[in-house]
């Protein structure tokens, strides 16, 4: 039996432009204490080995070696776990990259750089490694087309591990295109991929495990714990979650309803927790609301990536009426007396105006309707708003 | 063939023994159930187990505290009287329960005492109170190894502050720290932020002593109490919560200088922002009202009533204590002088003015403890002749260790340092050596006049009161305390009592440290009987023993025997006695907090009648009366419904220190007449400052702490609705695992009494009771908890390790009476029970217990789901053993894998932030200890370069010769400083990665499964 970690897209030394230079500085530290995380399992598991398939470093030409000098110093401290790193599209193998700037003898001994292609026999579980590191930042090529029959022995199991993008119709311009059969056709048992940020399963032998720590909004990747039984038999994959932060991003529509609700929220929130926040807030708000928002997001912002603020004092039924002219004019006129009045929508007024939701709702939900009508109004005047309407 | 009746009875209870087999492991397994710390079913048993009423309030206290303390910490502000000292038993109790014990209290001096013995007798949590006192002798940097054993210390905060200047306590990773009263001190650590750009100043001057904790608090779980969050303004409520996040300039209020832009205007929290700041506030705070809580609590608060008793002294009284007190308020005295002279001056006035406080008392106490404090006179009188070392702090020592710190303290002294005084006989004249012995003539007249007086117009309106109070036996319990500061005093009380009809009615308590053989016997007695009559039904492991037994044993036999309880002030610190509700102040301390103390020890949750204290006061100096006067009016000790403490009289005493200047005003001025004056003028201070803390400029302000939440009366319905039930399902587990026992053993077993919060049953050929804790019951029933010999017993039989049981039954649906359709379809069928307990180790460990039914339907198998096995488990059991199984080992282990793979996530997300809350501070305290590194290190600096500067201007030799071996020490320090940065620069970063790794460790749960055990059956 095999088993090991499949990781990939490590991206050290990202500058994290967008934020500010303290944060930038704790979330490098992240992906590397995300690193060390796979490490810590790969201990407590007893894993003799982690495969890395490729863009360890974000920027393999500029980046200075003292990152990857600390990368060695976290790998020291677990001299029982073999790391086997390939190079990808980020720190591909050229004369002025980082792999080339730092001497051999920093290498820690249970390292191993894969060069262009490589053949590598471990003993824990009878695994051949079948590993590609990439030379060029864009390739049309599958790194593993190299690997022939003779390559597959008996008895063993054999992984292929190599970086690059899947070769479909969906992405045809992908540089290093594999396809997605490419473990079948070449009896693999296990295919470990990497490029791609987030986790997933391609087939039940090929896989990309995602960067172990979000680079950005929408990343979810994981360190991958593959077991496998013996050669021809089905990989036992177990996601592992080693990320050091979570990245929220949340849309709130507000509204003078809504916004307590809002309120407690934010303030439920504990300042000290490893999250980065991301939020976009939209809506209406009454003049007095509208002045605790602000000074809430004033207050809030530090605990925030980004605050999208686009929500508006409400307008007035002067503003309302400003939008139009002639036959809309009629139409926002009679929306605004409707909220006090108690008779049925006219269906032939809100075709193509209100959305089909709101047509729905039964003529005489009048308890519901000045909220209906509110919506329908700020809606229009949202549109109003984008096409420059209210300059 | 016919069965035999034996036969059938014997298979019946076959069938019975196996039901119970199964029974009781299910139960035992329920019971032990190791939970997560936030789990609310976690501390029901330490509710069973300690001896207090589960409050709705108090549930909700810690419910909230064991929550947010997860987060860095909270603010515990229930009003005066709601119990905060419970609640923070409780969530110790808590922690400990999860194992983590190590435990730090810092608290006012006096009340360490008082915490001590409330987690004994309320929790059984044992702690160690560190003093002063225990540092003597101890080298600094062996000063850690006092907390070196895991447990809980109470400490002093002055000492504790101390202490960490040192770094001490730094060096210890604390579990949970407690401040109690944390407004005093650390409420004003607010004024060590810039209000520019809201940083904090390290270098500022201001709050040295909550400077000094200031990192450590923060980078621990740290549980504020206070009665009285707001006081002078909003900015203290600021300065609390900064203890709660690691990070210096981060607060859950916000930055500083943004929270006073916001928040703050003309002083004031404006109206309009009220709201917003209360919802801030109730994410780290939870304050219950009175008016609230009561609704929902056992023991309504009862009134507290005083009675001035004005007595006079006799003409023979009278002019011996005048010329006492002439002498004693002398500056020139000798028994004031001696040795002092080579002392700073500063701390020479210090010790001064803390003898003449102890010798005021002794002078308003009784001729008794005069007649002591004048022979301690006359003995360092007779030692400054003969050139003998004399130790003044100890000379004005009382009953009480932590009331003396205290008195320390207030005049600048350093606490258990003996400032051991002589004079060298060189110095002495002639002439000082034949004043002195006038002196000692003058003194031991004064001895022994005092010793011919035998009964004081004091003791005998005492007396007269005593006898009324017990004519009325509706009014009172037929009981009355007397506090007195003096040992000699209560010995003297004891006479005149015994000698007025009250003979062997009399139970006396102090310290214990100078105990005469009657004292010593009765004790002994006490003991003797505490031990037969109680102490026969406590489990070993609870009896209290020492000083503690003693103290126990004494209020039992005062409680069950005796009349009147004669106590100094040692007493006044933790003792429970709501079953009296008169209580007479013989001698009144000029302490508002010691009043307060006193009078709690009646007045307090649990008394249900009113509480009357009697105030003996000498109508014969117009300066006492005053003073009383102004304690009685302006400060709400005698009259409230709780007392001082309350809000804003309660901070009053606090700000003005009370005592401190009357004693400091009657050494200025000699005369009655200045003395009225000032006091006059002191009187209008204290109505000025009561004005400006019920000033409307605090009005809006102040309706911040009315309620922070709305909600929090229904919530206290709720859990007080709920709580019947969690406590009832515990007490019927406990219950029905004895069940089990005896029928499995066939022991006799019978139920003899239910109320609502206790069954009492027999067990053999004892009796016991589970529930609610009481001290009603335990002469004749013992108290069932899980930490009894009993449970322990029966519990390692049934889980003897690795050992599961596993066996083939039938499971009886034709005999079930009511089985319902949604077994029908598995009639006949056959299939397997597994019950498993899992351990999640994480951080912490948590069990959760497994129930994995399967059933094979025509070779398919099915498991089933939560109603299925609700009514499977309806069904009886009877033994076959001939049963295979007919579901796989492995189906069941598939099962179990899914299902703690989705709970090991559960566990995983919730542990998280608690790993990295911890890795933060970790990083944070190692920072600290760098900084604290070159903040010496600049320290040593600075101190060289002043005395460059001194050694450059100056010509004298000797001087200069004294100012470069001052030089050369700093520079030693500052090479051993250095050194030690080195040092631990590089390993900075070995102790981080280390502890980091092992901590990263905790994150990936390990789960263990145990079998409890594995029925195959078959469905009939």
């Amino acid at each position: 039996m095999a088993h090991f970690i499949h990781t990939s897209d490590w991206h050290l030394g990202n500058s994290f432009a967008g934020f500010d230079r303290d944060t930038a500085k704790k979330l490098n530290r992240a992906r590397l204490d995300a690193v060390k995380a796979i490490f810590v399992y790969a201990q407590k598991k007893k894993i003799p080995f982690i495969l890395c398939a490729g863009d360890v470093i974000d920027n393999g030409q500029l980046a200075a070696e003292s990152i990857l000098l600390e990368l060695f110093a976290v790998v020291k401290q677990f001299p029982h776990t073999r790391l086997i790193l390939t190079a990808g599209n980020h720190d591909p193998l050229m004369a002025n990259t980082i792999y080339s700037r730092v001497s051999e003898e920093s290498y820690p001994e249970n390292v191993q750089l894969v060069q262009r292609r490589e053949r590598i026999r471990i003993a824990a579980g009878n695994v051949k490694i079948l590993a590609a590191s990439n030379s060029e930042k864009r390739g049309n090529y599958n790194p593993l087309h190299w690997i022939q029959p003779e390559d597959i022995d008996d008895n063993m199991i054999h992984v292929g591990l190599a970086h690059g993008g899947l070769a479909n119709e969906k992405f045809q311009d992908n540089p290093f295109p594999i396809e997605p059969g490419f473990a079948r056709t070449k009896k693999l048992d296990y295919l470990a991929l990497g490029d791609w940020h987030s986790y997933k399963k391609i087939n039940d032998r090929t896989y990309y495990c995602g960067t172990p720590e979000p680079l950005q909004f929408g990343d979810a990747g994981c360190a991958l714990h593959v077991t496998i039984e013996k050669q021809g038999a089905i990989p036992k994959v177990e996601p592992v979650n080693v990320s050091q932060y979570e990245w929220l991003q949340e849309e709130v529509e507000l509204s003078d309803r809504d916004f307590p609700g809002f309120k407690a929220k934010l303030a439920q929130g504990n300042p000290g927790e490893k999250v980065i926040r991301r939020l976009t807030t939209a809506g209406f708000l009454s003049a007095k609301n509208y002045k605790t928002y602000k000074e809430i997001i004033r207050m809030e912002r530090e605990r925030y990536y980004k605050i999208d603020d686009r929500v508006s004092i409400t307008p007035t039924d002067t503003d309302f009426l400003d939008m139009a002219d002639g036959y809309m004019k009629a139409l926002l006129q009679r929306l605004m007396d409707m909220k006090q009045q108690d008779f049925p929508l006219p269906e032939e007024i809100f075709n193509n105006v209100i959305p089909q939701d709101l047509l729905d709702l039964e003529q005489s939900l009048s308890p519901e309707k000045q909220a209906i009508v509110d919506k329908a109004l700020l809606k229009l005047y949202n549109y109003y708003r984008t096409l420059g309407g209210d300059k | 063939m016919k069965k035999e009746p034996k036969e059938v009875n014997s298979r019946n209870m076959e069938d019975k023994k196996l039901n119970e087999q199964v029974r009781i492991r299910v139960l035992s397994e329920r019971l032990l159930l190791k939970r997560n710390p936030l789990d609310y079913q976690a501390y029901i048993e330490t509710f069973r187990e300690s001896l207090i009423d589960a409050n709705p309030h108090q549930i909700e206290a810690i419910t909230f505290a064991l929550e947010k303390l997860e987060n860095g910490g909270c603010i515990l502000a229930d009003e005066v009287g709601l119990g905060k000292t419970i609640e923070a038993g409780l969530v110790m109790a808590q922690y400990r329960a999860s194992r983590r014990f190590n435990i730090l209290i810092i608290v006012p001096t006096s009340l360490a005492g008082q915490w001590n013995s409330e987690l004994r007798q309320r929790f059984q949590v044992p702690s160690k109170i560190l003093t002063s006192k225990d540092k003597r002798g101890v080298a600094k940097d062996r000063l850690h190894e006092l907390f070196r054993e895991d447990g809980v210390y109470i400490t002093g905060r002055e000492f504790a502050s101390r202490l960490e200047n040192e770094r001490v306590l730094s060096r210890k990773q604390w579990d949970l720290i407690i401040v109690d009263e944390a407004h005093e001190i650390f409420a004003n650590i607010y004024r060590r932020y810039s209000t520019t750009d809201g940083h904090y100043n390290v270098e500022s001057k201001n709050c040295k002593t909550a400077a000094n904790l200031f990192p450590l608090l923060k980078r621990t779980p740290v549980l504020l109490l206070t009665a009285t969050p707001l006081q002078n303004n909003i900015l203290e409520i600021w300065g609390l919560s900064s203890y709660i996040l690691p990070e210096t300039n981060k607060n859950y209020l916000g930055r500083y200088n943004h929270f006073r832009e916001l928040f703050i205007k003309n002083g004031e929290v404006p109206e309009e922002k009220i709201p917003e700041l209360k919802e801030r506030l109730g994410n780290i705070m939870v304050r219950n009202l009175r008016y609230n809580a009561q609704a929902f609590m056992k023991y309504k608060f009862t009134k507290r009533h005083c009675e001035t008793v004005n007595f006079h002294m006799d003409k023979q009284e009278k002019r011996l204590y005048d010329e006492i007190s002439n002498y004693l308020e002398r500056d020139d005295i000798y028994a004031y002088s001696f040795g002092l002279i080579d002392l700073p001056d500063e701390r020479a006035m210090g010790l001064r003015s803390l003898l003449k406080l102890s010798y005021r008392r002794a002078l308003g106490s009784s001729f008794s403890a005069l007649k002591q404090s004048l022979t301690g006179i006359v003995e360092r009188l007779k030692k400054m002749i003969t050139g003998e070392t004399v130790d003044i702090q100890n000379a004005a020592a009382g009953d009480d260790a932590e009331n003396d710190e205290e008195d320390c303290l207030l005049y600048g002294l350093e606490p258990g340092v003996p400032e051991q005084v002589s004079v060298r006989r060189p110095r002495q004249t002639d002439r000082d050596i034949a004043n002195i012995e006038m002196e000692i003539r003058e003194v031991t007249d004064y001895i022994e006049r005092a010793g011919q007086i035998r009964e004081t117009g004091k003791d005998r309106i005492l007396v007269k009161w005593l006898k009324e109070i017990f004519m009325q036996p509706e009014r009172f319990y037929q009981k009355v305390i007397i506090f007195t500061t003096y040992v000699a005093t209560q010995r003297h009380l004891k006479g005149i009592l015994e000698d007025n009809g009250f003979k062997d009615e009399i139970v006396i308590f102090s310290g214990g440290s100078r105990r005469t053989g009657e004292e010593k016997e009765m004790v002994n007695r006490a003991v003797a009987l505490w031990e037969e009559e109680v102490g026969a039904a406590v489990p070993p492991h609870e009896k209290p023993a020492g000083n503690i037994l003693e103290r126990t044993a004494l209020v039992q036999y005062f409680k069950t025997r005796k009349k009147i309880f004669i106590s100094t002030e040692a007493g006044a610190k933790g003792l429970n006695m709501q079953f009296c509700n008169a209580l007479v102040n013989y001698d009144l301390p000029w302490n508002p907090q010691r009043i307060e103390q006193r009078i709690g020890r009646c007045h307090r949750y649990g008394q249900e009648k009113d509480v009357w204290v009697i105030n003996c006061i000498n109508a014969d100096n117009e300066t006492e009366k005053r003073i009383y006067d102004i304690l009685l009016n302006k400060f709400d000790l005698f009259k409230s419904v709780i007392g001082a403490g309350d809000d804003i009289l309660g901070t009053l005493s606090k700000a003005i220190q009370f005592e401190k200047r009357i004693n400091d005003m009657m050494n200025q001025f000699k005369t009655k007449e200045e003395r009225m004056i000032w006091l006059k003028r002191f009187e209008e201070e204290i109505d000025e400052e009561t004005r400006t803390l019920m000033d409307s400029k605090l009005k809006h302000t102040r309706q911040l702490l009315d309620e922070l939440d709305p909600n929090v009366t229904m919530r206290l319905k709720n859990i007080k609705s709920k709580l019947p039930e969690s406590f009832s399902q515990y007490d019927k587990d406990m219950l029905g695992l004895l069940e089990s026992d005896s029928l499995l053993k066939e022991l006799p077993f019978k139920i003899e009494k239910k109320d609502e919060e206790q069954i009492f049953f027999r067990f053999g050929d004892k009796k016991y009771y589970v529930g609610k804790r009481d001290e009603e019951n335990i002469r004749f029933y013992q108290h069932i908890s899980l930490k009894h010999p009993l449970l322990q017993k029966i519990i390692e039989e049934i889980r003897p390790a690795g050992e599961a049981l596993e066996t083939g039954v039938y499971l009886e649906y034709s005999h079930c009476p009511n089985p319902g359709k949604v077994l029908t379809p598995y009639v006949n069928c056959k299939g397997r029970w597994d019950f498993y307990n899992v351990c999640f180790a994480g951080i912490d460990e948590e069990e959760h217990l497994f129930d994995l039914l399967s059933v094979d339907n025509n070779g398919e198998v099915n498991f089933l789901n939560d109603e299925e096995i609700t009514a499977l488990k309806r069904l009886s059991i009877s033994p076959a053993p001939e049963l295979s199984a007919a579901v796989s080992d492995s189906h069941s282990e598939k099962l179990l894998g899914e299902r703690v793979k989705e709970e090991s996530l559960l566990i995983q997300n919730m542990q998280q932030p608690r790993l990295d809350r911890k890795l933060h501070n970790l990083e944070v305290e190692l920072r600290d200890m760098e900084e604290f590194l070159y903040n010496k290190e600049a320290g040593i600096k600075a101190r060289m370069q002043e005395v460059d500067q001194k050694i450059s201007g100056t010509f004298d030799r000797q001087t200069g010769r004294k100012l470069i071996k001052e030089k050369e020490n700093c520079q030693r320090e500052l090479k051993q400083v250095r050194k030690e940065l080195l040092n631990f620069q590089d390993h900075f970063q070995e102790m981080f990665d280390k502890e980091q790794i092992k901590l990263m460790e905790k994150r990936f749960i390990e789960a263990k499964p145990r079998p409890v055990f594995t029925l195959h059956f078959h469905i009939r």
